[in-house]
């Protein structure tokens, strides 16, 4: 017997799992993933592209230019005084002069914008950032810095060193948020940077990469130990599904996690008490059919003492209580009969029944299809064929009797040209001890068991058993079994 | 059932036993007016009865007496009908009609299995008790080996009680009554050449009308369900006489 921890702590070990492995995927990323590179671009790398028409930035991605003889689209919508000058901002007029000095061509030819564009998850900047006050105040003449530097380059400001004395490296070491900048090239084309697509800033991407490698890392470990989890109740309910009450049943057997042995125990115990029940019902049935068959048998035996003309009658009326005391037993026991099941030649059981019956009770075989295998019982499967075979001779004296096989079915119909059954009776004569009424007595009418037996039976063996309307006239019964 | 094959060698016949002596028959049973109308009945046909209350007192009667017959009820307090049928057929005792209240074929067939010549279910017709006894009899005379449950030819088996073939992949085949009977009829009698007439009397008594066709519709039954249509058939037809059934090894 297998035990396992149970549910609610196999539950609480995962959560605790995910959650630990999740912060620490994350936890690592942040520590040990290399410094993002910065969206954006350095002057230099600026000016390169302005200058060759595209150049690769530190980050990997490719600042592309284009070249056109109209004025880029950004110059006009710039912001403007009274004179039609563009207003800059210090850095960005920082930015222009650099570019200038790079690209080596006069100021006026040089435009540089610096609107925001995207800034992540945090919604957006005010269209216009306030000018850093110290740099306006110190240098506004000269135009200040990059808002973006750090503080070693702040300082370098605050030291109040003019911006050519700035050490040549700034170029290529501060990146700037990505800005609009433009030049008129000698031939009078003007090229313009391609600002790359907004897309997700590196910083994202590695949070993102993070959250990445946590679902990879989690979701199988999460698959396995949940397959592990359910498997145990999946076995259970496929257990429960099969459970059945006759002696030889094999109880659940109860394994894993405490809740489901506890489960299947409860469902033993119901078992018990099912089949205690059945076999009380059983029981009480065949002692009840005992204690009277043993009288009839003696009043059978008695008649014979009798004068001739008194017999037949009698004869009559114990054999009409003799069938019924069998027709109650054999229902009772249907479902729970002990059965040994085997395959079993289905086409030469139709066939072997067509032959047996056929002057009793008027039946002949249609079209049967051969070699039909089913798992079943001979005894029990020439049982609920006899008994509809029977049914259709009380109604329409003859009928015929078919077997085919269909989609991994075995589908036996038996059609009679009697005056079948009204349509919403289909069901009810399925019932037990129903009988239909109309022009039917009790001479013709049975016990009303005949076509209960053949479903219980029929449903024992894994089948269905309907009743259908012929045309133009007649029942027909279809059995239908699933292929062994 | 093993050890009652020693009577297997009798010379097969067909005549009833010999009248001189009636046959007696024991009649077990804890209903005392089902006992007495059973053996009043029987009387008046002309056998000589005994009776017992159950086991012990079968026991008794067994040791005193020649008994050539027991009825024997299914159900009875103490040692139950099924317990002693077992007894009687390790010891070798007489045949056995077992009569029941529950007519359910299963026990029908455990019954059989235990060795019980024929079974019987209540309420029965009087004549038909009187039928059984004669036919029992009259296998107890010719033939016993009918009743080992199995009968076992090139890899086929034959259920007597269940009536019903089963093939060498282990499928049951069900057999018509007649199919039965006449697979019955050629197992008994294997190697020998058969005509239409001999088998119809094997079938259904000497006296029986003659259908020559009926029979060889039904022996071809019988071979497809057979599968015999190989080179090595098992039943064979021998042209101007009838049929044979392939020697058992």
């Amino acid at each position: 017997m297998k035990t396992r921890p149970s549910i609610f702590w196999q539950v609480l070990s995962l959560s605790l799992f995910v959650l630990i492995t999740a912060l620490a995927i994350n936890t690592a990323v942040v520590l040990l993933a290399p410094q993002p590179r910065p969206a954006g671009y350095t002057l230099t790398e600026a000016a390169k592209a302005l200058k060759t028409g595209e150049t690769r930035l530190s980050n990997g991605r490719i600042l592309k230019t284009e070249t056109g003889s109209d004025l880029p689209g950004f110059i006009p919508e710039m912001r403007r005084d009274d004179k039609g000058e563009p207003i800059l901002r210090p850095y960005e007029v920082f930015l222009r002069e650099r570019l200038a000095r790079a690209l080596n061509v006069p100021l006026e030819d040089v435009w540089v914008d610096d609107r925001p564009q995207f800034y992540g998850p945090y919604g957006r900047r005010p269209s216009r950032p306030p000018t850093p006050p110290v740099i306006a105040h110190t240098n506004e003449a000269t135009t200040g810095t990059a808002q973006t530097s750090t503080s070693r380059q702040r300082s370098g400001v605050h030291s109040g060193a003019p911006l050519h004395t700035l050490p040549e490296n700034l170029k290529q070491q501060i990146t700037f948020p990505a800005f609009y900048a433009a030049w008129k090239m000698p031939d009078g084309q003007y090229r313009s940077l391609i600002r790359p697509k907004p897309w997700l800033e590196p910083w994202q991407i590695n949070l993102l990469l993070g959250f990445a490698l946590t679902a990879m890392i989690i979701t199988p470990v999460a698959w396995l130990l949940s397959q592990r989890l359910t498997r145990p109740i999946t076995t259970l309910a496929r257990g429960a599904a099969q459970i059945n009450f006759t002696a030889r049943a094999r109880p659940l057997t109860p394994e894993g996690p405490s809740e489901v042995r506890a489960a299947a125990e409860a469902l033993n115990a119901m078992q018990l008490r099912i089949r205690k029940q059945m076999e009380n019902r059983t029981a009480i049935i065949a002692a009840i059919a005992h204690d009277l068959k043993t009288p009839l048998a003696k009043l059978r035996l008695r008649v014979e003492t009798l004068p001739e003309a008194n017999r037949e009658s009698m004869v009559r009326d114990i054999a009409d209580m003799d069938s019924l005391i069998r027709s109650a037993l054999m229902f009772a026991s249907a479902g729970t009969a002990a059965q040994d099941f085997a395959r079993l030649d289905l086409s030469a059981l139709v066939q072997s029944l067509c032959d047996d019956l056929s002057e009793l009770y008027g039946v002949e075989a249609e079209t049967i299809e051969d070699g039909v295998t089913v798992s079943g019982n001979t005894e029990t499967l020439r049982r609920i064929l006899t008994n509809l075979i029977e049914n259709a001779c009380r109604y329409a004296g003859h009928s015929r009797l078919g077997l085919r096989s269909e989609n991994g079915r075995a589908i036996i119909r038996l059609t009679d040209q009697g005056p079948g059954i009204a349509p919403s009776e289909l069901e009810a004569v399925l019932e037990p001890f129903y009988r239909v009424e109309s022009s039917r007595n009790r001479d013709t009418g049975g016990a009303g068991l005949g076509l209960s037996i053949a479903q219980a039976l029929t449903e024992s063996h894994g089948g269905t058993l309907k009743l259908e309307n012929g045309k133009p006239t007649g029942l027909v019964a279809i059995v239908d079994l699933p292929l062994a | 059932m093993c050890q009652r094959q020693s009577k297997c060698s009798y010379p097969m016949s067909l005549t009833a036993p010999a009248a001189d002596t009636p046959l007696h028959i024991l009649v077990v049973d804890d209903d005392p007016d089902l006992r007495e109308l059973i053996s009043s009945f029987l009387s008046q046909n002309g056998y000589a009865v005994s009776e017992a209350a159950n086991g012990q007192e079968m026991d008794v009667a067994l040791g005193a007496k020649s008994i050539d017959l027991i009825i024997l009820d299914f159900m009875m307090p103490g040692e139950d009908g099924l317990s002693i049928c077992k007894r009687l057929i390790t010891q070798g005792g007489p045949p056995v009609i077992m009569v029941s209240a529950r007519g359910e074929e299963v026990d029908r067939i455990v019954g059989l299995e235990l060795g019980a010549d024929d079974y019987l279910g209540k309420p029965f017709h009087p004549r038909e008790l009187l039928a059984r006894i004669r036919a029992v009899m009259r296998r107890a005379d010719k033939h016993r080996s009918e009743h080992s449950a199995l009968t076992q030819f090139f890899g086929w088996q034959l259920d007597n009680l269940k009536r019903l073939l089963i093939r060498p992949d282990g499928v049951q085949v069900a057999l018509s009554n007649t199919e039965f009977e006449l697979l019955r009829v050629f197992l008994d009698r294997p190697g020998r050449a058969l005509s239409r007439d001999q088998i119809l009397d094997f079938l259904h008594g000497a006296n029986s009308e003659n259908y020559d066709r009926a029979i060889d519709v039904q022996i071809s039954r019988l071979r497809r369900k057979l599968n015999d249509d190989t080179q090595d058939e098992i039943i064979r037809t021998i042209r101007g006489i009838g049929y044979m059934f392939r020697p058992l090894k």
